[in-house]
């Protein structure tokens, strides 16, 4: 074992610490980021797989395996922040309408009531 | 054709300047009922609050179709029958309103859109670039909402009390305009089109929408797609 691979699996370790005392702790969310974290670490601790699955489906290097499938998964997590930010943004909107709503200056009290 | 009915006209505004006072000031004068819904502007807008109207402030700038919910939201809460969207920057026709709001004082429909393409004299007044952005939007709004309207980014609008009730925006920016169809159709509203006449003046051309704007409308739209 090299030195790098012990630091690497600590360091995804820390990140799934962080990942459920700061945000989610849903019995989903612990399925699936145990199950990401379980295959990075295999990938630190074995990289012989990486290069393996790499081959199988064409690709030279394990590490470029690793890169490739990285794009679409930043794309997601964009994609999660994006809708966590959306539903921030709808919470925000909701305060300052209720805001307006609450104060409207009403100028020479025109008759809106019904007749 | 009013008769008892309360009909508030809905002006959005946005830095609009003196335009949004010489815009209310001719509806007022053609006695209409004016809520003004300030989108957190920094400029002279906050002016038009001398006049006899109701003016609604966004603590923060939203985007139109926040300010246009907002002026929705307290139109059902005064007890407004109709609901008219009619754009700060004075391109609309305040006479025009009558004809916006027939169809829903007739029964005949309860979500009124303007069209500036169902006449052949008002689409010649359309300036060729505009005419190509708007056929775009009309194309994306209808492969996304199935809804399809001559003039899908026309901010002239008439919405009857009982749409006022079921028909809610999220999008608070432009992609409004494409949303408003959709929301419409889904609650089962009956809708239509009738012919307006829209007035490009210098201002109203620099204000209104470009390629970069109908990108992000596109881009919202997308987006409240993937996150819904």
């Amino acid at each position: 074992m090299i030195l790098a691979q012990p630091i690497l699996v600590a360091l995804l370790a820390l990140l799934v610490a962080l990942y459920f005392a700061r945000l989610r702790t849903r019995a989903w969310d612990i399925l699936v980021i145990g199950l990401c974290f379980g295959i990075a670490a295999l990938l630190v601790v074995r990289p012989s797989v990486a290069t393996h699955l790499a081959h199988m489906v064409g690709i030279g290097r394990g590490v470029d395996l690793i890169l490739y499938l990285a794009i679409p998964a930043l794309a997601l997590l964009i994609l999660l922040l994006f809708a966590r930010t959306r539903e921030l943004n709808l919470k925000l909107t909701a305060a300052v309408r209720e805001m307006a709503l609450a104060n409207p200056h009403v100028n020479a009290a025109p008759d809106h009531t019904k007749q | 054709m009013e008769d008892e009915r309360i009909v508030l006209v809905i002006v959005p505004a946005f830095n609009e300047g003196k335009a949004v006072t010489t815009t209310v000031e001719r509806l007022l004068a053609a006695g209409h009922r004016v809520v003004v819904v300030d989108d957190g502007s920094s400029d002279e807008t906050m002016e038009v609050r001398r006049l006899p109207i109701v003016y609604l402030r966004h603590a923060v700038n939203l985007g139109q179709g926040a300010a246009l919910e907002t002026g929705m939201a307290y139109a059902l809460r005064a007890g407004a029958d109709i609901a008219v969207h009619f754009d700060a920057d004075g391109q609309h026709d305040c006479a025009q309103i009558e004809r916006l709001i027939a169809p829903i004082i007739e029964g005949k429909a309860d979500v009124v859109f303007g069209s500036r393409f169902l006449r052949k004299e008002d689409r010649a007044r359309v300036p060729w670039r505009k005419r190509i952005l708007l056929r775009g939007g009309i194309l994306i709004s209808w492969a996304m909402t199935g809804v399809l309207l001559s003039d899908t980014h026309n901010g002239f609008r008439a919405i009857s009390r009982r749409a006022l009730e079921r028909v809610h925006l999220q999008e608070n920016g432009f992609a409004h305009a494409t949303e408003i169809m959709q929301r419409v159709r889904e609650a089962g509203m009956r809708y239509l089109e009738v012919p307006i006449t829209i007035t490009y003046t210098e201002y109203s051309q620099r204000k209104g929408q470009r390629l970069s704007g109908s990108l992000n409308i596109l881009f919202d739209l997308i987006m409240a797609k993937l996150t819904k």
